[in-house]
């Protein structure tokens, strides 16, 4: 335990948003007065942290399905569009639009970006480039601004599941059910490198279970880190969540660690602090859930709570003070008819938890 | 002898073993036919008098949302989209895009509530039909044909199970039957090991072998209760039809074709060996796969589990319809429950008895029919539900054999074949 690192950033519980439905993803907006997390009822809920109470505005629709995951413009982005937010669901449509006005139209909208679910999206560093990967085994490149189809790369072998552009904005990344990242070449459409991370895959029966699910670069751009899970079954998933750290120039392997037991299953966000710390939740067996801290270098996490039931993302506010976690409400599971006291089938919600970093 | 071969009485210990757990229970021997090889028949004198049926278990729980009963843009419908079929207005989960275009050949199941939210009790309760509690154990739909239709003219068991893992003799699935009723199991769809006779043992010697085990057997029974040894001789007879089919485990002969259309994974590859199984005659085929329990990871563990099932399911589908065995052969396709509305912490559906789908085709069924149906978010059936005990009845009538007026015979006390609360969907037989 780094003593020093904890008592810097130690984060404490400030408040709890209630929603009333299951969010996968939370992000905040580059001005920092928006909150927003995106769910299974095909909505982007707000919420306006520039008020105490941070009271839920609006939601911004027009998606269907899941919207899987949302990315806003870094605030360095030095060529992005202001005030948007762009947004994939698990039916195929893809939305750039604005995060301040429920009503405007969006600025493009794409209803077959893919066939069917996709399941990430990424940004590049100066926000001109968006990038998406679904389950019809396709990486596609858009521009940022209108939309427009720039690359294309398919592969039936290739079950992508997340996609990163790397720091010099030349490449992009993308890693697959089977535990391979894939580098190409934006200029020659290649696959220039490949990164083995099969610790995260493992076939169990019909199942193919766990894969690359999230990349990201230290904020240096000499790291690649990639996350999920070492998979031990499928049906109900258990493995141990798992963090696996590259050589960015020289593509070699230099740390893997796990953070947690069998039944903690997947990592299911991450992001970094400025200081350099690795921000990370947590998902496995229900009511298993996590938000940890650690620095790469570190043997063990500096702060680790397990308070919140199954967290499925993290945001860091832009003044670095404030992080919203995505968690689920207690009792989520349960064989059979369980009603509740009115006599209905209850569903579960995903509690946002807002916690404040020591100034 | 070469050394390194091993010995007939390893051998032959072999087949015993493989064959022993037939003779832990008791009961009497109805093996009949199963002595002799004949010729393996044409679909056309099949089709003519022997019904079939291939038993596809979902070891653990399809989830109906992601298979037959998708609720998209709802609640609880989860990320996937539905698409049309073959059978106009009726949608199923976009992860089977192949059964899609065969949906004009199936009977599908839309409103199952049955009675058990437990793998470790639903599995055999659904399995053995739930009857009444009558202080007995009733055999598995499997046996229960075993018993009531023999094996056929076919020569080879009556009820044989492809599943992952080992294989062996599940002499438990008979119940009351008594142990030659269970179900010869192929681990992952091979034969047993062995089964062959040794070459060095000639054949006069394997009759001259077998002549004397006959006689001990009979001077044996003759002072004591014959069960045991009744079962331990039908399963050397079950032996010996193997034996003469062993080109039924020889993948070398397979249709590389076929084998590209079924699959290589596990489920694709004995979904084919069922299809040739069922083609040699045997009467009642099941095949299970494993790992359904998604109580973890549901949708990307349905968006890889489904379109295998798919692939292999759509396939015989496609494959006993041309061979014109489609009217003989009647398809179940099932689980011992759904998987829950709620989407758990972990992304992952639970146990749901509640309201949920199975899949029929073929013999009686009525080809391109939708039975029941649930509420707007999928949680409960609106309207009727059916019980495992309707399906029982449904599929003894599809088969010919009146559940009202057959019984069993357990030592004099006559029990009905199923739940005598429950009666057959009508609307499921053409």
């Amino acid at each position: 335990m780094n003593d020093e690192l904890k008592a810097k950033f130690e984060p404490k519980e400030t408040k709890v948003l209630k929603v009333d439905r299951q969010l996968n993803a939370a992000r905040f907006t580059p001005c920092g007065r928006f909150l927003l997390a995106a769910g299974h009822d095909g909505s982007i809920r707000r919420f306006d942290m520039t008020a105490a109470e941070m009271p839920e505005l609006k939601p911004l629709t027009g998606h269907n399905g899941w919207v899987q995951r949302i990315a806003v413009p870094a605030s360095t982005a030095t060529n992005a569009l202001p005030e948007v937010v762009y947004s994939a669901d698990s039916w195929g449509q893809l939305r750039c639009g604005s995060f301040v006005d429920d009503a405007a139209q969006p600025r493009w909208a794409i209803a077959s970006a893919h066939n069917g679910w996709i399941v990430d999206i990424a940004l590049n560093a100066v926000g001109t480039l968006v990038a998406t990967c679904g389950i019809d085994r396709t990486i596609r490149v858009w521009s940022a601004t209108d939309g427009m189809l720039k690359h294309e790369f398919t592969n039936a072998d290739w079950d992508v599941l997340c996609v990163a552009f790397a720091p010099d904005g030349n490449s992009l990344l993308a890693g697959d059910l089977s535990g391979m990242i894939r580098q190409w070449d934006l200029t020659s459409s290649k696959v220039t490198r490949e990164f083995n991370a099969a610790d995260l895959h493992k076939l169990d029966r019909l199942q193919e279970v766990g894969g690359v699910r999230h990349l990201r670069f230290s904020p240096d751009g000499k790291q690649l880190i990639c996350a999920g899970t070492k998979p031990k079954n499928g049906g109900n998933v258990q493995g141990m969540p798992t963090v696996m750290v590259f050589n960015w120039e020289t593509g070699q392997l230099v740390k893997s660690f796990e953070l947690g037991k069998e039944g903690d299953v997947y990592v299911t966000d991450l992001a970094f602090h400025p200081a350099g710390f690795l921000m990370l939740t947590i998902s496995g067996n229900p009511g298993a859930g996590k938000l940890v801290f650690r620095r790469i270098e570190d043997e063990a996490p500096f702060f680790e709570t397990t308070k919140m039931p199954n967290c499925h993302s993290v945001a860091l506010h832009p003044d670095h003070l404030r992080l919203a976690v995505v968690a689920t409400n207690g009792g989520s599971n349960g064989n059979g008819r369980n009603l509740d006291k009115e006599g209905k089938y209850p569903g579960n919600y995903s509690p946002i938890h807002v916690w404040t970093l020591p100034g | 002898m070469t050394p390194n071969l091993c010995k007939p009485w390893e051998h032959a210990l072999s087949r015993r073993q493989w064959l022993g757990a037939s003779v832990a229970g008791t009961g009497a021997l109805a093996l009949g036919g199963l002595g002799g090889l004949v010729s393996p028949l044409t679909a056309a004198e099949l089709n003519a008098k022997e019904k079939q049926v291939l038993f596809v278990w979902i070891d653990g729980g399809m989830s109906q949302y992601e298979s037959w009963d998708p609720k998209p843009g709802t609640q609880f419908g989860g990320p996937f989209r539905q698409i049309a079929t073959s059978l106009p207005g009726v949608n199923i989960s976009e992860l089977m895009p192949r059964t899609a275009t065969v949906m004009h050949q199936l009977a599908l199941v839309r409103n199952m509530c049955t009675q058990d939210n437990s793998h470790s009790a639903g599995v055999p309760r659904i399995q053995r039909g739930d009857p009444k509690n009558r202080g007995v154990t009733y055999p598995f739909f499997g046996s229960a044909v075993a018993k009531l239709m023999g094996p056929g003219s076919s020569g080879l068991p009556p009820y044989v199970s492809i599943k992952p893992g080992s294989g062996g003799f599940n002499y438990q699935d008979a119940g009351f039957l008594g142990p030659q009723y269970g179900a010869l199991a192929f681990g992952d769809g091979k034969p047993p090991e062995n089964l062959l006779r040794h070459a060095s043992l000639n054949e006069e010697d394997d009759v001259a072998r077998n002549e004397l085990r006959k006689s001990l057997n009979k001077r044996y029974v003759e002072s004591r209760r014959h069960e045991n040894a009744d079962a331990h001789a039908a399963v050397y007879e079950m032996a010996g039809s193997l034996m003469k089919r062993q080109d039924l485990f020889d993948a070398t002969k397979l249709s590389p074709k076929d084998v590209q259309r079924y699959g290589t994974h596990e489920f694709g590859r004995h979904m084919l060996l069922a299809r040739n199984m069922l083609e040699a005659g045997v009467r009642f085929v099941k095949v299970t796969s494993y790992g359904w329990d998604t109580h973890g990871d549901n949708f990307h563990g349905h968006r890889s589990l489904m379109p295998r099932f798919d692939q292999a399911y759509a396939a015989i589908i496609e494959d006993l319809h041309e061979r014109g065995m489609l009217d003989r052969v009647l398809v179940i396709a099932m689980s011992e429950f759904g998987r829950t509305p709620r989407i758990n912490g972990h992304i992952g559906r639970d146990h749901w008895p509640e309201a949920w789908s199975l899949a029929l085709a073929g013999c009686r069924m009525k080809r391109g029919t939708v039975v029941g149906k649930t509420n707007d978010l999928g949680t409960f059936v609106d309207g009727d539900a059916f019980d495992i005990g309707h399906m029982f009845h449904t599929w003894f009538a599809a088969l010919g054999i009146d559940s009202t007026k057959v019984e069993y015979d357990n030592h004099g006390q006559p029990l009905p074949i199923a739940h005598d609360a429950c009666s057959v969907v009508k609307d499921l037989l053409a």
